[in-house]
């Protein structure tokens, strides 16, 4: 934006960038906090109240991380279920969100109830297994792209964007056109909608990533297991619950637990890298709807 | 304003026939199918809330046993507790939760720099990656009476060290503030997304009339947004009831059990860990039926007085 | 709502494709898991357990040199299926067509393993453990207290056990004191509570560590800790702990007419939280025994020389770098000279090995356990075998230096050859804390505070529940333990005052039916005495 700014203006937008630059900083610290961490010798972590830069540097952690044999398969997998099952997500869930966000379109309240009916009863872990078993997808990577297809939540969002952005006289004219609704989508909303389409990718990819639930229930297979769950198995150690004590006795415990305070944090930093990289990548198409919204009007 | 256009042409599109719009069933079938199989289809285990239900015999074999649960669980000494505290952290969470993302992505978007904005909103939104036992951990350290930063801060200005986690009147802030500190950038998107649809033309005209950066924020970039607040509103009321299980458990401790004793925890502690899955059922199934109707209302509620509703 | 036929067309369209898909995937899932069975049953000597997953600290069971080894010993091939999270799998697990032939290592409740005994799903054992379990019977039949703790409310054994016969190993909680901090100033190793206080305060007060600065801590350990660790240890001293850890843990003990009465009722237990209160409000206690300190935090804190003392089976729960300042204190006279220390039951695990419906061979699968009930199979458990794993030293088995030098320490180390030395629970008798000492070319410690006297009593496993009585106090003890943590906090931090209070608490204990449970176990123990 090149005109010129009145001082109020120029005044609010100093009050606004100084405002978001602390909001940012008190963020960031808890985030430096585990970088640091993750190079320290966990002995270390809490010797100041502010931990600034890494003490007693280390590299263990990343060196135990990357040690392990599983690590990169869980990548591989991860990637894969992460890109596939995004594919899927964004369009089922564009397919749906569509036509419920047209006025017109018939059954549209009876469908959304369907929907939104099912964000709140479920019939819960077992028959939900017994089906995919039924499916023949336990234990085989589909079963961590092909169920939970929409989510609900999303898809309702989404409708919303489009009810809200794409304008009825481009839908009126390209009918007139002779268009089907399928052209219609294909050619004019999803084309007016990328900046809502990156979005989903994003909530679906890191809901995706950060995902092991699903892979906890239905994957025996090691090979299969995405990273996340692999990560799982070495920061939350399989305890052995016991009904009556909250903790039994062990031998080597200490050895156990050690292994774990070191790697604990590079855990994570490894984990999320990935899904950083991310935002940078999609936040074009943010940019991109803006120049089309622009274009149109 | 769009919305309104919209309405306008309605009558034009109720002419419309099934034979018209087929494109838009045929959209609709692989959704429908999906929520058919992995929804619907096992939707028949909602029964296990009455029943006892035993893996030996399976779901449909299992012997009834009527509102036996639910009788126990209204019944338990801890009821009313439970309840208060689940809704006393949940509303807590709703009242900064919504808004805040809203007024922050207003921020981001009123930033000119596009270095700055990208830096910073990518900034804000990794907390949302870190594994909640790291969120705990750090919580714990840095709220510490005796070393935690913050503590550092307020005896630094004279005050008296404060055991936030130990403290039951406490805990509910720590939870909440500290939920939002990790979602409040990822909340920002859906925002951000909504935002970036708005015509540039709208706030140039406004600026050729003279209209001040607040006045177009309050004037276009707000009512651009409705839709998509509203639709956030009614759906993050649908989870009144439901309070992040994992997190609480590990903030929990005697101290501040008598805040933080939530529905989940307290069903984790007197159905899961005995294998009482039909118990624990029929609490979840309590909970959810509150949602839905608290969303139902809600959605009610919305369409008499928005132009935007879920259904 | 659909007006046109065509809607409702289009909605058993869907349906019938959905049913399409369910059906063309039902015939390939039927395939793979026909595939799967006839790949397990292979040789007729094969079996297949279900266990928790090892696989990040150890090479995958089926990989693992002891179980290779011992499948040439016995002859039977082992198909292991290793889950992780094993606790939130159960329920889905169980409602598999094909169950595994036994479940390994994996923690069922003594509940569950009625219940699930009494509807088919798991084998009642002990007839079985006649015909094929020499070692296992003979176990049961020297010792009454493993068959009882074993034997469920309707008279069968539905698992064989994890067993530790030494109360000087991993099973007694003992208080670990800092040993150096004594010496700095002069102080004996408490024999008493009181001399506990005296000890403590001093530390908090006297700068035992010599640095000048006041940051010395009295008892410490992770927040949450006290209440099941040193406060039950106390009750062993205030004449509240004939029963042992798990009969604690449930919030009972055995009075001096050998009935059982509730320990947080009791006034031996106000006599504990005041001695606790008075120890919290001088420092003795650390401050933040209730909250905000978890063990990453502690193993730092003591790491700097800062703990006084703290409760575990074992001293290096604290860390390599300081675990040798401590010294053991399995018992501590009380003021009335009572003592008894806080030691489990032998039959630490009581759901080790648990046979399926589907086993197609449960007298081999018992055969094959049984090895372990021997001293021979302990030995092998632990150690592995001479010449491979181990090595002869002066009489003593002492691990191969591959094991003795490994980077994470010797217990890992010996993990990546052998299984019994990590996760307990395992179907198998321990060795004694020397031999396994040795292996590592260490002494174990001798406790000349553990002997018959100091022990408690009578040690009682989990009491053994009818499904009904499982039920109705199920909840009572969620509640009660709900309710006793949170006033724990209170009359020990003080905010309520003990004498003024403590009839209120025993009211609200009864509301909530302390009264109905100590019935229970009342029944419970009676039977338990009379099997």
């Amino acid at each position: 934006m090149d005109y010129q700014l009145s001082r109020g203006d120029k005044v609010f937008n100093w009050f606004n960038m100084v405002l978001v630059g602390i909001l940012t900083l008190i963020i960031l610290y808890p985030l430096l906090f585990v970088v640091f961490a993750s190079l320290s010798d966990p002995r270390q972590i809490f010797d100041h109240v502010l931990l600034l830069w890494p003490r007693g540097f280390t590299l263990d952690g990343y060196k135990r991380v990357f040690g392990n044999s599983d690590i990169w398969m869980g990548f591989k997998n991860a990637i894969i279920y992460t890109g596939l099952g995004t594919a899927v997500n964004v369009i089922m869930t564009t397919l749906a969100a569509y036509p419920l966000s047209r006025r017109d379109f018939r059954g549209r309240n009876v469908i959304t109830m369907l929907f939104t009916f099912t964000m709140f009863f479920s019939g819960g872990l077992i028959p939900t297994y017994l089906v995919n078993q039924a499916l023949g997808i336990v234990n085989t990577m589909w079963v961590m792209i092909i169920p939970g297809a929409i989510s609900v939540y999303n898809m309702i969002i989404m409708r919303t964007y489009f009810q809200q952005n794409i304008p009825l006289e481009l839908e009126e004219s390209a009918f007139i056109d002779g268009a089907t609704d399928m052209q219609l989508l294909l050619k004019i909303v999803l084309p007016l909608s990328t900046p809502i389409i990156a979005v989903m990718m994003m909530f679906y990819g890191v809901g995706r990533w950060n995902g092991y639930f699903d892979a906890m229930i239905y994957l025996s297979d090691r090979n299969l297991f995405p990273l996340q769950l692999i990560l799982r198995e070495i920061l939350v150690q399989n305890q052995m619950g016991d009904s009556v004590n909250q903790a039994i006795m062990t031998a080597n415990q200490s050895e156990v637990n050690s292994l774990k305070q070191s790697i604990k944090y590079a855990v994570v930093v490894v984990s999320s890298v990935p899904v950083l990289i991310f935002y940078p990548v999609v936040s074009k198409y943010f940019e991109k709807g803006i120049m089309v919204g622009a274009i149109k009007g | 304003m769009e919305s309104s256009v919209r309405k306008k042409l309605l009558p034009s599109a109720k002419g419309k026939s099934f034979l018209k719009q087929r494109w838009l069933y045929i959209m609709m079938l692989l959704p429908l199918t999906s929520l058919i199989i992995w929804n619907y289809i096992p939707m028949y285990g909602i029964i296990i809330s009455f029943k006892d239900y035993s893996p030996a015999f399976g779901i449909l074999h299992s012997p009834w046993v009527g509102f036996d649960h639910f009788e126990r669980f209204f019944n338990a000494f801890y009821f009313k507790d439970v309840i208060i505290n689940t809704l006393r952290i949940s509303l807590y969470s709703l009242a900064v939760g919504v808004p805040l993302p809203i007024i922050l992505a207003l921020m981001f978007n009123e930033i000119r720099n596009k270095k700055y904005k990208s830096i910073v909103q990518t900034i804000s939104y990794i907390p949302n990656f870190i594994s909640v036992i790291i969120i705990v951990g750090m919580v714990m350290f840095f709220t510490s009476p005796v070393d935690g930063v913050i503590n550092a801060v307020i005896q630094y200005f004279g005050g008296e060290p404060i055991d936030f986690i130990g403290n039951p009147r406490l805990f509910p802030h720590v939870f909440v503030w500290s939920g939002i500190w990790q979602s409040v950038g990822w909340g920002t998107l859906i925002y951000t997304a909504a935002m970036s649809g708005i015509p540039q033309d709208q706030y140039e005209a406004a600026y050729i009339e003279g209209a001040s950066r607040l006045k177009c924020i309050w004037y276009i970039t707000i009512p651009a947004i409705m839709p998509t607040i509203v639709i956030c509103t009614i759906l993050a009321t649908g989870s009144v009831m439901s309070v992040g299980f994992e997190k609480v458990l590990l903030m929990q401790n005697d101290a501040n059990l008598a805040t933080s004793e939530v529905l989940s925890t307290y069903m984790y502690k007197a159905g899961i860990l005995n294998a009482e899955y039909s118990f624990s059922a029929a609490v979840g199934f309590f909970n959810n039926l509150i949602n839905f109707i608290v969303l139902y209302l809600v959605n009610k509620f919305a369409q008499k007085f928005s132009e935007t509703s879920l259904w | 709502m659909f007006r046109s036929r065509k809607g409702k067309v289009v909605l058993l369209g869907t349906l019938m494709m959905a049913l399409l898909v369910t059906g063309c995937g039902g015939n390939s899932g039927g395939s793979t898991e026909n595939n799967k069975s006839s790949e397990s049953g292979k040789t007729s000597s094969s079996i297949s357990f279900l266990r928790p997953s090892w696989n990040n600290l150890r090479p995958a069971s089926k990989d693992l040199w002891m179980w290779q080894e011992y499948e040439k010993m016995s002859g039977v091939q082992v198909e292991w299926e290793e889950l992780s999270d094993i606790g939130e799998k159960k329920n889905v697990i169980l409602t598999r067509k094909q169950l595994p032939d036994a479940f390994y290592q994996v923690d069922w409740s003594n509940g569950e393993l009625l219940k699930y005994g009494q509807q088919g799903l798991f084998l009642p054992l002990e007839d079985l453990i006649k015909e094929h379990a020499p070692n296992l019977q003979k176990l049961l039949d020297e010792n009454e207290d493993i068959r009882k703790g074993l034997t469920s409310a309707d008279g069968h054994i539905y698992a064989t056990p994890y067993l530790d016969p030494y109360p000087e190993g991993n099973r007694t909680i003992r208080l670990y004191i800092n040993k150096k901090w004594l010496d700095n100033l002069g102080m004996e190793v408490p024999k008493t509570t009181a001399e506990l206080e005296e000890a403590l305060n001093a530390f908090v007060t006297q700068d035992p560590n010599g640095n000048g600065v006041n940051d010395e801590q009295g008892w410490y350990m992770p927040s949450g800790s006290l209440g099941w660790t040193f406060e039950q240890m106390m009750m062993g001293s205030f004449g509240i702990g004939n029963g042992g850890r798990k009969a604690l843990g449930n919030f009972i003990y055995v009075d001096d007419n050998d009935e059982i009465q509730l320990t947080i009722a009791s006034d031996g237990y106000k006599e504990v939280l005041k001695y606790e209160n008075r120890m919290y409000e001088s420092g003795a206690i650390n401050k933040q025994a209730f909250s905000g300190v978890d063990y990453d935090k502690w193993t730092a804190d003591a790491a700097k020389d800062t703990v006084g003392a703290w409760n575990w089976a074992a001293p290096d729960y604290i860390g390599e770098s300081v675990k040798n300042d401590f010294v053991p204190i399995n018992v501590l006279a009380g003021p009335d000279g009572d003592t008894a220390s806080l030691t489990d039951s032998q039959v630490a695990g009581a759901s080790s090995l648990v046979i399926t419906k589907d086993a197609k061979d449960p007298g081999a699968i018992l055969k094959w356990v049984d090895y372990f009930y021997s001293e021979e199979g302990s030995v092998f458990g632990y150690l592995g075998k001479e010449g491979v794993t181990y090595n002869m030293e002066d009489s003593n088995m002492v691990y191969i230096d591959e094991i003795l030098n490994y980077k994470d320490g010797i217990g890992l180390g010996a993990f990546q050859y052998v299984d019994n030395v990590y996760g307990g629970y395992f179907p198998y008798i321990e060795l004694s804390p020397e031999i396994r000492a040795a292996a590592g070319r260490q002494e174990a410690p001798v406790y000349t505070d553990l002997t018959e006297e100091t022990l408690p009593g009578v040690t009682l496993p989990d009491l053994p529940a009818t499904q009904e009585e499982a039920n109705e106090s199920s909840s009572i003890v969620a509640d009660l333990g709900n309710y006793v943590g949170q006033m724990r906090v209170e009359f020990v931090t003080g905010t309520k005052d003990i004498d003024q209070e403590w009839d209120n608490y025993i009211a609200q204990l009864k509301k909530m039916g302390s009264d109905k449970y100590l019935q229970i176990k009342q029944e419970q123990y009676k039977r338990y005495k009379e099997s």
